[in-house]
């Protein structure tokens, strides 16, 4: 058995109650449009229906438009012909031509919906059974634009629709022990640990000294960061010089103990947050020790300085609390210390400090 | 009682522009050099380059200055550069036959010059050079 479905949907004025016919007197509605859904790969094509259908139509004002349909149970074409009602078609007519068994027409109207179905017995030759189905559309046609209940058609209990799939359930609420807690908010300080190499200049004579550094703060919520850090820097041996004199009898190792109280402010840069900038006001003291070298007729001593350095930091989180952190800083001494040598008259400098000088940092900070 | 809170800032801020004003030094070593001379105003030879024999001589003292000359002789067996410190707190208002490099605290460097041709001393050679100084 070859099943051909074919499926004809016409729009036409929306018709009057089917019974009693007698009532249906309101006037005629002009025709809108013809929409012909034909099953692909059926016996009978679209354009045949179309030609068949323009013929037999063409003096009621009703052009066809063809539809595709693919072959499927009543329900769902019903449910097609509903959705052409609901997009403002007065009626919805399709046929099922089945091989052997002839043809079944149907039409539904809405508003209230009803659906029409009448039994064909068209033979199996497509041409034939396109004919038989465009005098039967012509006359379902006219009597719908005469508001008439179609006629010869049995009214068909409506498959109810199918309800639309109840709302899935909310989902069973999780017990409180299974919600994963809120993090916890960022303490309000933050322990801030860093260590690393410290460079530090001193004089024309003593140019740079390298060391560890260490420093110990807090990271405050809003940014603001405070600590305190110590460094042992030291210089090369030094041979005192005067002038045109070297005294190579008193050379000497300096080493300088540096003690910064630093208060700045970490920014975040960037979408990820990685990178931060940390400008920073130190404050620094430094302890200077000078001891001779072996042999040497220097003298041994001590000194301090003090001084002020705007700083710059810049970091690069790397993870679980640890960051990669390169700082500069411009140091301001406003008590500096100067190694002299004592003459007949007073002291003449062998090593003098420039006020300006500069300190460079590279480091791991971890904040916890 | 006003007075005295108007006051604590001034005096802090003096202290701390006393503590900033004031340099720190740390003495390495000491030049003792000689005796610093007869006249009013001292000049104390420090030290001086190799094989160099420095005699100083007062030439005129008054009341609020000195003179003195020195006398360089290269005693070592090549021509050589020379170079003199000598030390004094008084102010140099005159000086011939060399040119004096200021080291700070006091300290001058003397060396010779061009125009005297008394850059370099052969061996034995001999150089005289002054300074008159007021104190």
């Amino acid at each position: 058995m070859v099943a051909i479905p074919l499926a004809l949907a016409l729009v036409v004025g929306e018709p009057s109650p089917v019974s009693p016919p007698a009532e249906a007197t309101a006037p005629a509605t002009e025709p809108r449009r013809i929409v012909v859904g034909v099953i692909e790969g059926g016996r009978i094509d679209a354009v045949g229906v179309v030609q068949a259908l323009r013929g037999h139509l063409a003096d009621l004002g009703v052009g066809p438009a063809v539809e595709v349909r693919p072959a499927a149970a009543l329900a769902e074409q019903l449910g097609w012909a509903r959705e052409r009602l609901a997009e403002g078609a007065g009626a919805v007519v399709w046929v099922e031509a089945t091989a052997g068994q002839g043809s079944a027409v149907y039409l539904l109207l809405g508003a209230p919906e009803r659906l029409y179905t009448r039994h064909l017995d068209t033979p199996d030759d497509p041409l034939e059974t396109r004919e038989i189905l465009g005098v039967v559309i012509r006359g379902l046609v006219a009597s719908l634009a005469a508001s008439e209940a179609p006629a010869d058609m049995e009214v068909v209990a409506v498959p109810v629709a199918e309800p639309p799939p109840p709302p899935p359930p909310p989902a069973p609420a999780e017990p409180r022990h299974a919600i994963p807690p809120n993090p916890p908010p960022a303490p309000r300080l933050r322990l801030l640990l860093g260590l690393g190499y410290v460079g530090s200049s001193y004089a024309a004579r003593l140019p740079w000294a390298s060391g560890l550094g260490l420093e110990l703060g807090f990271l405050a919520r809003n940014g603001l960061v405070v600590a305190v850090g110590g460094a042992g820097l030291l210089h090369s041996v030094l041979t005192p010089a005067l002038g045109q004199q070297t005294f190579d009898d008193a050379r000497l190792r300096l080493g300088r103990a540096a003690f910064t109280v630093r208060l700045g402010y970490r920014v975040p840069l960037g979408a990820r947050r990685r990178v931060f900038v940390e400008p920073a006001v130190v404050g620094r003291g430094e302890a200077l020790v000078w001891r001779p070298s072996a042999g040497s007729q220097a003298r041994g001593g001590a000194g301090l300085r003090v001084g002020v350095a705007p700083t710059v930091g810049l970091g690069l989180e790397l993870g679980r609390g640890f960051a990669l952190v390169l700082a500069a800083g411009l140091d301001i001494w406003l008590r500096n210390f100067d190694l002299v040598a004592r003459t007949p008259v007073g002291t003449t400098p062998l090593v003098r400090a420039p006020t300006v000088g500069a300190t460079a940092g590279l480091g791991l900070a971890w904040v916890r | 009682m006003r007075a005295r809170s108007r006051s604590r800032p001034r005096f802090a801020l003096l202290a701390v522009a006393l503590v900033l004003a004031c340099r720190g030094e740390g003495e390495v070593l000491e030049l003792a050099g000689g005796e610093p001379g007869d006249g009013r105003c001292g000049l104390v030879v420090v030290d001086s380059s190799a094989a160099l024999t420095v005699a100083r001589v007062l030439t005129s003292d008054w009341e609020t200055g000195s003179c003195y000359e020195l006398t360089l002789t290269n005693t070592g067996a090549a021509r050589a550069v020379w170079w003199v410190h000598l030390a004094t707190d008084a102010a140099v208002v005159d000086r011939w036959n060399h040119t004096a490099a200021d080291l700070g605290g006091g300290l001058f460097e003397w060396r010779g010059i061009a125009a005297s041709n008394n850059i370099e001393l052969d061996p034995q050679g001999t150089a005289v050079v002054g300074t008159c100084l007021e104190c």
